[in-house]
């Protein structure tokens, strides 16, 4: 692959996956596809890291899972969004856009020592 | 329901199915790889390029299947222990439900479960707070008291230590890190610095003590400082750390108090320090309480000596870390021999041998609480076998109350229900019971530790501490879970006969089967009676000990007298001439006073202190050798004491006569009273009016002569055997053996009703004569002599309440078995009527049937009570723990309390109309 993609910084991972869920159930290639088209292809989501972190959230009971059949009929484990898992992602949304503004204003403060 | 079971077990099985689990991570891995190959197919891939593109972008596969396999693994067991705890609470409702229906069973076994439990967990807040806990001082499971046995002089007589052996003892003992003297002492404390405006001077404790106490008892100063090692160097100046309570009530808790004077028995004393509240000496045996100490003093000894043979220094060390009190016994035991050589002013050889010196380790917890822990082990076995009778009671209405649900578990266990699940509901059922019986024994609890605290007799330490910790609420609940799984067992094994499917066709009631079930009923009356009888027994023991006790003449008419002492310091009062001139004017004034029939003044009062235990020495040298063939030693309790003291006290004449004022005003007569004990060891067989006998062991002349002998008296307690008391006159014969009354106990008999209404003219009689001697601890004899008999009279009733809790439990689980049997065989009595039985013959049939499992238990009964009355040994005055008149008694009560539960519903059974009876078949 080229390397033009970005690579994830720690945690956002979590914070996608839930995103990406919050609009309806998705299977795990499902959910790779949704965040490759999103972000035009800039954001690659590394496979082998994805079912763990899945399979986590499952475990702190952020996420359902649930087995269902793709329209092609193929059978696939589905992952929702629990209602506790949509407090904790609000809750995460907030801490990220307030640490994504703290690294705004440091990017983009005039130097002002000189 | 059965549905239920069957999600339930689905459930179960689901953290062991890991083949399951990976199963389903492959599938989902799987599915993953083949869309993705179809997707780069579609995009013109080969198969084969394509398969290899996929694999290469998921990275290692058989890794991430192993971790997910392991985090679903997790998932399922926490799902599963989250789902049983929410079947076990459907469960604990289903119970809540059902026991609603029951009312009256519910609130039978709640109240006794509550009763048994709070009970238990009172008096296991008392043991953990008195016993348990550790002692608050650093490291206190090292600390340990050393103490000198001297069988020599009496049998399980104890001296404290010498100085000569604290020196030996903290140079040459390496398993000791830490070495401490103390003595405590009465002073006479004034505020101010002198005659005028000095308050008035009170009677304070004194602790004087080596630098290294501080410490020891982890010492804390609240202002100033602590004494340190150089105030403790021989001829430092003085200086006083007062306590905080000292501090309030003679300072106002004045900020400024370090640097200012003290006048201790009439000496300036410069105040250094204030002590945290709450340190305090340890108790020591033969104390009641711990002493209070109101100054800390350093006590200044010269290692240099003068050494001398006086064990009057009480000894605390710290087992250094490493090192064991074997170890530290084994050196100490080495070093004994070598103190006459190390110190030959205060050892000889034939001390050690006359004797039979030596010393001792204690840990220093088992010295505080001297008896106290053993007490209350004993009520807390006591208050167990209570709340085992009551489970067992609980269990048995359980079983009646399974019998009547004999249809209902049939028919569940014919529609799948295992005896597990039955179990189960058994389980939630007992532990509802358990759990309200928990919280209704934390209210039973918190009454109770106040009464036990209020009624307790003093010197248990910390018991103002007491109270419901949350130690004692974990205990509680402890046992409830205990008594649930308890409770569910009896019932699991009482299913097995109901799950067949006999039980089904069994009717409501009548039948026969349900024999094993009897049985198991029947050993829970048996165990019950059993336990009721070792209690019963037990508290028997015990009563007749207090009667023994009550009967055993103190020696003395309490009634009426009133004790108080006071302290003459010796820088002021510097012969005894002095001393007994204070008394005199003193005693003079009391006995004048309106209501006054007699006063006197003694270093000892009986029942209080102890008359302790010094060498007399004999004119004749026939009792030296008399004692030396009987093995026994020439210790007595000698007290100096003015006239007027046995008359207070009615300590009647034996032969002879009481003192006089001459025997003070001329000393050289050398009049001495002793005690019928002491004559009689002394001088058997002969008249002791005439004997010569010395104070102190002195053998040389002049000799006092015995001019009377009164009635014998107790040292301590009533249950110690009579002091060999020896009483001088105040002022010592001229050329004599000498001594200096410390501290003085004065008695005074009023015909006043309260003779406490004495104190204030007492008070202003001594202040007339000497204002600067305050007066303390004054209280009725009357009250000492019911703190003597406080310890066992407080067990006794503890255990007299536990065993007629027993009792009473016990008769309601043997009349519910008889009554229910009674019930189940109403149509067999009905047809015995019908065929001719007399109402008496059937009477006796249902009362045999009850004395019949009386009896059982009674024999078991016997065994356990005599082991717990060997436990209560110690306890006893008087009584062997076999003694065959409480062990009748007991046996009778209970087999007449058995009697009476069968009664009842055999008169019942008696009235049973046989018409009635067969037709409701």
């Amino acid at each position: 692959m080229p390397g033009n993609e970005l690579d994830l910084l720690r945690g956002t991972l979590d914070l996608l996956l839930l995103k990406t869920l919050s609009w309806g159930p998705l299977h795990g290639l499902g959910i790779v596809r949704w965040i490759e088209t999103v972000t035009q292809e800039r954001l690659q989501i590394e496979e082998g890291a994805l079912y763990p972190a899945l399979h986590r959230l499952e475990e702190r009971g952020w996420l359902e899972a649930e087995w269902g059949y793709t329209e092609k009929g193929r059978r696939a484990k589905y992952y929702q969004l629990s209602a506790a898992g949509r407090r904790q992602l609000s809750a995460e949304v907030s801490k990220w856009s307030r640490y994504s503004e703290a690294v705004r204003l440091v990017l983009t403060a005039e130097g002002g020592a000189r | 329901m059965s549905d239920r079971w069957r999600g339930l077990r689905r459930v179960f099985r689901l953290p062991l199915g890991t083949r399951a689990v990976r199963g389903e991570v492959k599938d989902e891995l799987r599915f993953h790889l083949e869309e993705r190959i179809e997707e780069l197919i579609a995009q013109g891939y080969s198969r084969e390029e394509a398969e290899r593109e996929a694999r290469e972008r998921f990275g290692d596969l058989h890794q991430v299947e192993a971790q997910l396999t392991r985090i679903d693994l997790r998932t399922a067991r926490k799902r599963a222990r989250g789902e049983s705890w929410i079947a076990f609470l459907r469960d604990l409702r289903l119970a809540i439900r059902s026991l609603r229906r029951h009312p009256g069973f519910t609130a039978a076994a709640v109240l006794t479960l509550g009763i048994g439990m709070g009970a238990t967990a009172s008096i296991y807040a008392l043991l953990e707070r008195v016993v348990l806990d550790p002692l608050p001082f650093p490291a206190s499971d090292r600390l340990v008291r050393l103490k000198n046995p001297v069988p020599g002089v009496e049998k399980g007589g104890e001296w404290n230590l010498s100085t000569a052996q604290y020196f030996h003892y903290r140079e040459h003992v390496r398993e000791l890190d830490a070495i401490g003297l103390y003595r405590l002492d009465g002073v006479n404390a004034a505020t101010g610095g002198g005659g005028e405006g000095g308050g008035e001077p009170k009677r304070a404790h004194a602790a004087f003590v080596t630098a290294s106490m501080m410490q020891l008892l982890g010492a804390k100063a609240i202002r100033g400082r602590l004494l340190s090692e150089a105030d403790d160097a021989p001829g430092a100046p003085d200086a006083a750390v007062i306590s905080s309570g000292f501090w309030r009530s003679a300072f106002g808790s004045d900020p400024a108090v370090v640097g200012k004077i003290l006048r201790l028995n009439d000496e300036p004393v410069t105040v250094v320090g204030v002590m945290a509240p709450g340190v305090e000496l340890p108790r020591d045996r033969g104390e009641a309480l711990a002493t209070p100490v109101d100054f800390w003093l350093a006590i200044r000894l010269d290692p240099a000596g003068p050494f001398g043979n006086n064990h009057v220094f009480a000894v605390i060390a710290r087992i250094a870390p490493g090192a064991s009190v074997s170890g530290a016994q084994g050196t100490i035991d080495r070093l004994l021999p070598q103190l006459p050589q190390a110190f030959p002013s205060a050892y000889s050889q034939k001390f050690f041998e006359r004797y039979r010196f030596h010393t001792v380790l204690y840990p220093l917890k088992q010295y505080v609480l001297g008896d106290m822990a053993r007490n209350l082990w004993i009520l807390f076995g006591a208050v167990g076998l209570v709340l085992l009778i009551a489970c067992a009671n609980v269990a048995n209405l359980l079983l009646v109350r399974l019998e009547t649900r004999r249809r209902e578990l049939a028919v569940k266990s014919a529609i799948g229900a295992g005896r597990r699940d039955l179990a189960r509901e058994a389980f939630a059922e007992g532990m509802t019971l358990a759990l309200a019986g928990a919280a209704l024994a934390v209210g039973v609890s918190l009454g109770s530790t106040r009464w036990l605290v209020a009624l307790s007799p003093p010197g248990i330490p910390r018991l103002d501490l007491v109270g419901f910790s949350s130690m004692t609420l974990w205990f509680t609940l402890g046992l409830a879970l205990l008594i649930a799984a308890g409770l569910a067992t009896v019932a699991a094994l009482s299913y097995s006969g109901l799950t067949g499917f006999a039980a089904l066709g069994e009717g409501g009631r009548g039948g026969t089967a349900g024999v094993q079930r009897q049985r198991l009923r029947g050993i829970l009356v048996v165990a019950q009676i059993a336990l009721a009888l070792m209690l019963v027994v037990g508290s028997g023991l015990l009563l007749q000990s207090f009667r023994r006790l009550r009967a055993v003449d103190p020696g003395i008419d309490a009634r009426g007298v009133m004790i108080l002492d006071w302290y003459l310091p010796y820088q002021r009062y510097d012969s005894l001439t002095k001393v007994w001139q204070f008394h005199d004017a003193v005693l003079t004034k009391l006995r004048a006073l309106p209501g006054v029939v007699a006063a006197g003044a003694s270093q000892e009062v009986p029942l209080l202190s102890g008359f302790g235990c010094t060498v007399q020495g004999f004119e004749e040298p026939v009792v030296y050798d008399r004692l030396k063939e009987a093995g026994l030693t020439t210790c007595a309790g000698q007290s100096p004491t003015t006239p007027g003291y046995f008359e207070a006290l009615r300590i009647p004449l034996v032969a002879g006569r009481y003192f006089r004022d001459e025997d003070n005003t001329a000393p050289e007569r050398g009049a001495v009273i002793v005690t019928k004990a002491f004559a009689e060891r002394f001088w058997p067989g002969e008249n002791p009016i005439g004997k010569g006998v010395n104070p102190n062991g002195r053998t040389k002349p002049p000799f006092y002569h015995v001019v009377g002998v009164v009635g014998d008296l107790h040292g301590t307690a009533l249950d110690e055997p009579v002091a060999m008391g020896i009483f001088y006159p105040i002022v010592a014969m001229p050329g004599g053996g000498r001594w200096y009354p410390s501290s003085m106990r004065v008695v005074v008999r009023t015909i006043r009703g309260d003779p406490l209404t004495l104190l204030g003219e007492i008070r202003r009689a001594v202040n007339e004569i000497d204002p600067t001697i305050p007066i303390a601890n004054a209280e009725t004899m009357q009250r000492v002599v019911a703190r003597s008999m406080g310890r066992l009279s407080f067990t006794m009733l503890l255990l007299g309440i536990a065993g007629s809790v027993a009792l009473a439990l016990a008769a309601i689980g043997l009349y519910g078995l008889i009554s229910f049997v009674v019930a189940r065989r109403t149509n067999e009595i009905g047809v015995r009527i019908a065929l001719g039985a007399r109402p008496r013959q059937v009477e006796r049939l249902v009362v045999r049937g009850a004395l019949r499992l009386a009896v059982l238990g009674l024999l078991v009964g016997l065994a356990g009570a005599a082991v717990f009355a060997r436990v209560l040994g110690g306890l006893l005055y008087g009584v062997s723990p076999l003694d065959p008149t409480a062990y009748a008694v007991s046996v009778t009560v209970l087999l007449a309390v058995a009697g009476l539960a069968g009664w009842i519903p055999a008169r019942r059974a008696a009235r049973v109309d046989p018409v009635k009876a067969l037709r409701e078949e």
